[in-house]
């Protein structure tokens, strides 16, 4: 089932960077009602364009639910968007 | 004059992402792996799967099944709505890969590309193809996702190599040379070739031709004067031999074809819906920095199984002087929309402009002396959208009009994707 939350949440995440400079944000865990959700397999991260904003999308889950969070490029806070759980 | 096949190596590589959309989003969300699903436009009662996962076409579920029917074939269907900014994604990390191999390397659509490794092999350090293939079959995987596979064909032309990518599917590395050339062609059905659809093997059959293998033995003249008439026979001859025929061809089209999310056979909401297309295709051919003389409007209907036709309607027009602004291309489109017949509930509508020329300073009308006003007014308009998102700043025309559109092919052309 795909449920739309669009909420801000809280999430720990990593941001290393290589030699080259290349910079990898990696989602860890997520804590969303209460509960903390910890990333188990990492789905994808792409990118998306809003007007001169480009806002940056990670999908992951964790145990049976899924997960997509944005980053929000001008406030650096994270949106929980979709949830996606099985029956 | 008879032709022997091409005797060059087998050079160019095409390399096509398994079932695109419905990996991506398998890709994307890890839950999805393994199970049956589908991508449609705009997920209501009338969904239609636009692409399905290798496990979905397993169980009868393909291109064009309506997600009722899905979910009686398979009770754990899932059929997602698409999202054009992860496929949009990843063909920009293919793009990536493929141009790091060879200068000669291009998309041919959202999920295939072609890399050209002619003349080539010093720099390559005579590494054989299949070696790098199984290197950018690997890289896929690092750099755009563990869960993503491709087809990857290496053949003497284009179409040799994109029906060598069809063999293995999913997964697959394929090569086709002089030496395998005509075995293929005796194991394969016409349609199984590239571009060969029912309406072409209707005219091969008329010719006797019932086989591929048959179709490469044929006599140039036969496929020249029988099957094709025109030089497009001529090009079959040499691409079944390993020549290679394909050409790039520069932007011809522009256009947009849309869902409605709501039905309607209101003029008004029609013409609203008409606007919209107009401001986004200004956009486009304002980037591409052409105009165009001929618009097209075409039109979807919404028809029961207790209906009868037509299913559509198209209209189209090559006019004398080239436009580039919306309300000038909406001039135009409503001219066609207004001898489309009434009353017919509208599920989709496609608008194209054709005819496009090079964009200069345009003939001054006599009858517009507000001509430079309305192109600073344009101009604006479309620097405030690039700012802050696509239809930000409206005509007042749309500013009540509640029917969302969503573009008919998720990803539109390629070509503006760069």
């Amino acid at each position: 089932v795909l449920e739309k939350i669009n909420e801000p949440v809280s999430v720990i995440a990593t941001f290393s960077c290589s030699r080259q400079g290349v910079v990898r944000v990696m989602p860890y865990a997520i804590s969303w009602r209460g509960k903390r959700y910890r990333v188990e397999t990492f789905g994808l991260y792409h990118p998306e364009r809003r007007g001169t904003k480009k806002v940056h999308i990670f999908s992951f889950s964790s145990g049976s639910v899924a997960f997509r969070v944005e980053l929000d490029p001008d406030t650096l806070g994270w949106r929980l968007v979709e949830v996606y759980y099985e029956n | 004059m008879k032709i022997e096949a091409s005797r060059k190596p087998s050079e160019i590589m095409h390399v096509d992402l398994n079932s695109a959309f419905a990996m991506t989003e398998q890709q994307a969300n890890p839950l999805l792996r393994g199970k049956p699903v589908g991508i449609t436009n705009r997920l209501n009662d009338w969904a239609i799967c636009i692409t399905a996962s290798y496990e979905a076409k397993r169980q009868g579920i393909g291109i064009g099944t309506r997600w009722r029917e899905a979910r009686q074939k398979s009770h754990n269907f899932v059929m997602l709505e698409s999202d054009p900014a992860k496929y949009t994604y990843v063909h920009a990390q293919l793009k990536r890969i493929f141009a790091s191999y060879s200068p000669v390397a291009f998309m041919k659509s959202i999920d295939e590309g072609i890399i050209d490794f002619r003349g080539l092999s010093k720099l390559q350090k005579n590494r054989p193809l299949t070696d790098i293939a199984q290197e950018i079959k690997r890289r896929v995987k690092e750099e755009v996702g563990d869960y993503m596979t491709v087809n990857i064909g290496i053949a003497q032309n284009r179409w040799l190599a994109k029906l060598a990518a069809g063999f293995l599917k999913p997964d697959g590395l394929y090569v086709i040379d002089r030496d395998n050339l005509e075995v293929i062609y005796g194991l394969i059905q016409l349609e199984e070739l590239p571009y060969i659809k029912s309406k072409m093997r209707q005219r091969l059959n008329s010719a006797n031709i019932f086989t591929p293998l048959e179709f490469y033995r044929a006599p140039e003249s036969t496929l020249v004067k029988q099957v094709f008439r025109s030089i497009n026979g001529h090009h079959w001859y040499l691409k079944l031999r390993g020549y290679e025929t394909e050409v790039e061809f520069r932007v011809r089209t522009i256009g947009r074809s849309y869902v409605l999310e709501h039905r309607t056979a209101d003029p008004k909401e029609l013409a609203a819906l008409l606007y919209k297309a107009a401001v986004k295709l200004s956009r486009r051919l304002a980037r591409t920095g052409v105009a165009a003389r001929g618009v097209m409007v075409g039109l979807g209907y919404a028809v029961s199984q207790h209906q009868e036709g037509p299913y559509g309607w198209y209209q189209r027009q090559m006019y004398a002087s080239p436009v580039s602004r919306a309300d000038q291309l909406f001039g135009r489109m409503m001219d066609l929309f207004g001898c489309s017949p009434p009353h017919r509930e509208v599920s989709s509508l496609s608008v194209t402009c054709y005819g496009l020329e090079r964009r200069y300073i345009e003939q001054l009308s006599l009858l517009e002396d507000d001509y430079s006003r309305r192109e600073r007014l344009e101009g604006a308009i479309n620097s405030l959208n690039d700012r802050y998102g696509e239809l930000t700043v409206i005509p007042a025309i749309l500013a009540t009009s509640s029917n969302p559109m969503k573009d008919k092919i998720p990803f539109g052309g390629i070509r503006y994707l760069d």
